[in-house]
């Protein structure tokens, strides 16, 4: 018999995977129905003009996932507040002036340590 | 049957070497990102453990389930005396997000893809999204995206495993890394990928700002609803709120000649 953990995991397992799965294979029927609405003129059906928003709805979700994945790992009023944030700004700079998304992570992790090495001379 | 011969992209001007290149290339496109996964990994075989799990369930959360965040929220529940049904809406709700990062990665893929979008759906995370959906917008061709995602994917997928192993096998003797800020690579990961779009090269000011509106709305909004509800569901809501306003913003200040299409 089935241990409730292993039930668990792959119940869990089972439900995760339908959400990743739902959207890839939706995407498929969504780029026809949005190719269909951008044609001629009623090809896209009664809603058309629906599918169209969604695209242009889908097209932001970059900008937004990603914003949503990092501000709440910035520590905002705990005392990882100022380091996060000193290593985020760097990031950011550096990635806009290198123009490569790992430099910009390296220099991020780089001035953490440099930082953190800093604070423990000091101290010691 | 992996092609070797390089290839030239279809129409984008850039240029995809082969199936098995572009395999490679993802794979060590995440390599950067395993200084955040193994702690990650090994972190979770602890907690796991101390939960009460055994060391074949505590592997197979890695090897089955493989949801990084969710798997903590799932033993951390547990440990915690939850039931498993409120275990597993818990775990569905954190989850929705892969729905919208499955629409939008999808859309930029082939219609036959190797593997079958089947398989690749088990590798999609927030990290396979936000390499891959970077792909895209950088042009990249579609040919053979699925081989570059499947590649991010299988890096992801054996680093988180072999680190839940490591931790399983090892347990209290590996080295505390937890004052290392090794979890911060991640979401700078994130804003690294964010930052660029917030200045879009060759569209104009409007695109611009209804970009950096969408960020600061979808930001704010993750940040707090976070204080009343579990962060996979903040993610998701906000990104439903955030390019909702986006679209309308679209609608309601159109600039001609600018398309916010390929935000």
């Amino acid at each position: 018999m089935m241990s409730d953990g292993i039930t668990l995991i792959l119940a869990a397992a089972a439900v995760t995977y339908a959400t990743r799965l739902a959207g890839l294979l939706l995407a498929t029927r969504l780029e026809n129905r949005i190719a269909r609405a951008g044609g001629a003129a009623g090809a896209g059906g009664p809603y058309g003009g629906a599918w169209l928003v969604l695209d242009r709805l889908f097209g932001y979700v970059p900008v937004a996932a990603f914003a949503a994945l990092v501000t709440p790992n910035l520590g905002l009023g705990t005392p990882e507040m100022v380091p996060r944030l000193f290593r985020a700004a760097v990031a950011a700079v550096v990635v806009l002036r290198v123009g490569h998304l790992w430099a910009g992570l390296g220099a991020g992790m780089a001035i953490y340590c440099a930082v953190s090495a800093l604070a423990a001379s000091i101290a010691g | 049957v992996l092609e070797p011969s390089p290839t030239r992209s279809e129409g984008t001007g850039v240029e995809a070497s082969s199936y098995a290149g572009e395999f490679a290339r993802g794979f060590f496109a995440v390599a950067p990102l395993w200084l955040g996964i193994v702690p990650f990994g090994m972190a979770f075989a602890l907690l796991s453990r101390t939960a009460g799990f055994d060391i074949l369930e505590t592997q197979a959360f890695s090897a089955v389930f493989f949801a990084g965040a969710s798997q903590v929220v799932a033993v951390t529940l547990v440990a915690g005396g939850a039931g498993i049904l409120s275990v597993i809406l818990t775990v569905f709700v954190l989850n929705l997000r892969h729905v919208l990062y499955g629409l939008s990665l999808g859309k930029g893929l082939s219609k036959r893809t190797r593997p079958p979008r089947a398989a690749l759906a088990f590798l999609l995370t927030d990290e396979m999204y936000g390499v891959g959906v970077k792909e895209q917008l950088e042009g990249r061709s579609a040919r053979y995206t699925d081989a570059f995602l499947l590649g991010v994917g299988l890096s992801a997928y054996m680093s988180f495993n072999l680190a839940t192993l490591a931790g399983v096998l090892l347990g209290s003797a590996l080295p505390e890394t937890g004052g290392l800020g090794l979890d911060f690579v991640f979401p700078l990961m994130f804003l690294a990928l964010l930052v660029p779009l917030l200045r879009p090269r060759g569209e104009g000011e409007g695109v611009a700002r209804r970009r950096v509106a969408v960020a600061l709305v979808s930001g704010v909004l993750a940040l707090l609803l976070g204080q009343f509800i579990p962060a996979g569901a903040t993610i998701f809501l906000a990104i439903l709120f955030a390019t909702a306003l986006g679209t309308w913003l679209d609608h309601a200040f159109p600039d001609p000649g600018e398309d916010a299409k390929d935000a």
